[in-house]
């Protein structure tokens, strides 16, 4: 994990453009499109990468959410994984510490980010907001996986996302 | 013994303080202790006393001396004091037929005007070529890649499409994903309202601009080809809008917005044999200035029916209520029959209020004008208050010492570097007070409606907070952005870093810097503006009362004949309420400064030591 905030070989040429990156460790298409639409409805890019690195890592089915595809804004430099990968340290729900998957995968986004700002989504559906400087216990926003989230949860995660690079007020 | 044990005690609106001492045979003075408490029940009636039995223990506690070593408790003679508060809207906006949107959405999308008819998006089809140019209105619920694809569709379809107003917060995602740009207003809660197969325009401006169209009474014009009697009537619309990043005008047949001052009734002030009617919507400046003409005021009314008419006739039930109830049959009370309203201090204001018939929860600054008003009696109960607190401390002598005013002055005095003639603004809760001791020794005192709790309802009123507790808190501590998670700019422009981070609530925030830590003030002004809410809220009430009252006691009226003025009370440790009073009393050459009783206790505690003072020099 330490190695994933060193500069990245496909981008150590060209300064890569600072955009709030998005860890999707295998949730929900809706709620991955709902979380992207809710830093664009801000203005702020969002990259969506793989949890495993640059490279696409075993996606059953290879394609990425319709909702990634549609967005103009959306500056998709690593194709989404929606399915399984061989790396369930990161994109599973809990982690055997005790700490929730989207938590280390926004942690991991935040330290990738230029703009020091991740979210993490993992495969229960839980949703993380994350500040490169914040504790992994401490995020900026936790919406939690199961039938209490829904659309306007997700939008605002992104919202939020989006709002910590903006320094706006969160709510 | 010889050396006598005292506890001075002063039961004030809102905090009881004491003061014990021994005194010895040659009446000088050792100051052992003091003790503070918030007072129980109206001052000035027998609750007092529990209150009042708390200070003294405490007092006595620090000191290391038992209530049974207690010569005598001094109490002064508080007279009840009791304060109201109201507003009055004193204009209106209202929009009749949903004729306006005007508000400030956070993310509008493209930028431009757009003038063309409205059509809901539900209707939205190649037959709507034919109305020419569109407005699309989208209702709740509607996805915003379907707008996008619907809108994109009609286009495609030979629809002049120039505008839409959308329900939801989308429109940057909407117009993200259109194949032409065209302004978009979001967020429109009652857009199910907007009339359709009218003509509307729709004006978004860049980042960081205003609309420049649609706020010009000729703009609007061009935009509908008004004629100039229809330019004049839609002239209060253009007003509206001013200050706007996007707004939406409808012309409807008789759509209209208007402006009207609301007949909030007459204030009638009796005093110096006369009967002044003044009308409350002439605003605070009218109204200050006829009850100059009546002092001193021997009572007012208000018009029944009215915010104010109600207070005032509250405020002097409570007071009948006061004198009254508990305790009955003890003692007949003195001058009841004198409830009557002996000040009151008008300030105009303003208040944030949603408009009428408004779609978007539009909110228009309307004027109104705030009253407090005081009433006093010369009746009071301390004998019955004596009693209680005799049964309080079990069975202790308590004495009834000095008036108020006097006893604050002789407490005064004993601040560094003070000298007769000095007078004292008591800067409390409900009232600001006003002492003064000539160098002859004569006091004088007087008491000024209006004073922290008025500054309170300033704050909350003219932020629209509509939170008592956080309004207090703008006014009690200063301001600070926060600007990270781990860093705050105080409102002076320093930067504070803290090792833990900040809690995401208060994130970007304006915040107030309490002993608890940052607490958010929910407000999309900037720190600028709140500070100058709060500081503005503080002069008129406290700056205005402290000319106001020292006129009074001062001889002549003329405040350049006193030479020290001392603030004491609550108020005066206020952060800046002191600078603010000392700025303002430097043109009449007098020396004003915060008290510092017996150069120790700061501006509390006056009034207990000056009690102690005065038992001593009357041995």
């Amino acid at each position: 994990v330490s190695r994933e905030c060193e500069p990245r070989p496909d981008r150590a040429v060209a300064p890569e453009p600072p955009c709030i990156v998005v860890l999707d460790g295998g949730c929900a298409p809706e709620v991955l499109r709902e979380v992207c639409a809710g830093a664009e409805e801000e203005g702020v890019p969002v990259r969506v990468d793989s949890p495993d690195g640059p490279a696409p890592a075993g996606s059953p089915d290879g394609s990425a959410p319709s909702g990634e595809t549609d967005a103009p804004s959306g500056e998709t430099e690593a194709p989404v994984l929606s399915g399984e990968t061989d790396a369930p340290a990161l994109s599973d729900g809990p982690a055997a510490d005790g700490s929730s998957g989207a938590a280390r995968l926004a942690r991991v986004a935040a330290l990738r980010s230029r703009l020091e700002v991740g979210v993490g989504l993992d495969r229960s559906g839980a949703v993380v907001v994350q500040h490169a400087t914040l504790p992994e216990t401490a995020p900026a926003l936790r919406v939690p996986a199961g039938p209490g989230s829904s659309g306007p949860d997700w939008r605002r995660a992104g919202r939020v996302a989006a709002r910590i690079v903006t320094r706006l007020p969160l709510s | 013994v010889s050396v006598k044990l005292v506890v001075g005690v002063d039961i004030g609106n809102s905090t009881t303080e004491a003061c014990a001492a021994s005194v010895r045979p040659d009446g000088s003075v050792e100051f052992l202790a003091t003790d503070l408490t918030p007072t129980t029940g109206v001052k000035g009636t027998p609750d007092n006393a529990v209150g009042a039995g708390k200070a003294v223990r405490g007092a006595l506690a620090r000191a290391r001396r038992r209530v049974d070593e207690v010569h005598a408790v001094l109490l002064n003679e508080a007279t009840p004091v009791i304060s109201g508060l109201a507003m009055e809207t004193i204009t209106e906006t209202i929009i009749t037929e949903s004729t306006m949107i005007g508000h400030n959405p956070a993310t509008p999308g493209g930028r431009g005007i757009g003038v063309g008819t409205t059509v809901a998006i539900d209707v939205l089809g190649p037959e709507s070529a034919s109305v020419g140019p569109v407005v699309c209105v989208v209702p709740p619920g509607w996805d915003f890649d379907d707008v996008a694809g619907t809108l994109n569709a009609a286009v495609r379809d030979g629809v002049e499409l120039v505008a839409a107003i959308l329900a939801g917060d989308d429109a940057v995602l909407v117009t993200n994903r259109l194949d032409r740009a065209i302004p978009v207003v979001d967020e429109v809660a009652g857009v199910r309202k907007v009339p359709l197969g009218m003509l509307a325009a729709v004006e978004v401006a860049a980042p960081g601009r205003t609309i420049r169209t649609l706020s010009d009474s000729y703009g609007l014009a061009s935009v509908f080809g008004l004629d100039p009697e229809q330019t004049r009537k839609v002239s209060p619309v253009a007003r509206a809008l001013t200050g706007n990043r996007s707004a939406v005008v409808v012309r409807t047949p008789s759509g209209d917005v208007t402006d009207r001052r609301i007949p909030v009734g007459e204030l009638e002030l009796r005093g110096a044999g006369k009967t002044l009617r003044v009308d409350l919507d002439a605003g605070a400046e009218a109204i200050m200035d006829a009850l100059g003409r009546v002092q001193p005021l021997d009572d007012a009314h208000g018009e029944p029916g009215t915010h104010v008419g109600g207070m005032l006739a509250q405020v002097r039930d409570t007071m009948a209520d006061v004198l009254t109830s508990g305790g009955a049959g003890e003692e007949p009370v003195e001058g009841l029959d004198e409830i009557a309203i002996r000040d009151v201090l008008a300030v105009d204001t303003f208040v944030p209020a949603e408009v009428r018939g408004g779609l978007a929860g539009e909110v228009a600054l309307e004027n109104a004008v705030a009253l407090a008003a005081m009433v006093r009696t010369s009746g009071n109960r301390m004998r019955a208050v004596a009693g209680q607190v005799a049964a309080e401390l079990d069975g202790v002598a308590v004495r009834i010492g000095g008036v108020e005013g006097e006893m604050a002055v002789l407490g005064a005095l004993t601040t560094p570097g003070v000298d007769r003639p000095v007078a004292v603004l008591d800067l409390g809760g409900g009232s600001t007070d006003a002492a003064l001791l000539t160098a002859g020794g004569e006091c004088t005192a007087v008491h000024v409606a209006g004073a922290g709790e008025l500054v309170t309802k300033l704050i909350d009123s003219e932020l629209a907070l509509d939170n008592r507790e956080v309004a207090e808190a703008v006014k009690r501590h200063p301001l600070a952005k926060v600007e990270s998670f781990f860093h705050v700019r105080h409102e002076d422009g320093t930067v504070q870093f803290f090792p833990e981070p900040l809690p995401p609530s208060v994130f970007a925030r304006v915040v107030t810097l309490g002993p608890d830590g940052p607490a958010p003030v929910d407000t999309r002004h900037g720190v600028d503006h709140v500070r100058r809410v709060r500081r503005e809220a503080k002069r008129r009430v406290f700056v205005v009362n402290a000319v106001r009252a020292l006129r009074q006691v001062a001889p002549g009226g003329n405040p350049r004949s006193l030479a020290f003025v001392v603030l004491l009370g609550g108020s005066a440790l206020d952060f800046e309420i002191p600078d603010l009073i000392a700025d303002a009393l430097a043109g009449y050459g007098i020396v004003c400064g915060t008290g510092n009783v017996r150069g120790s206790e700061g501006p509390r505690n006056a009034v207990a030591s000056g009690l102690v003072d005065a038992w001593a020099a009357a041995r």
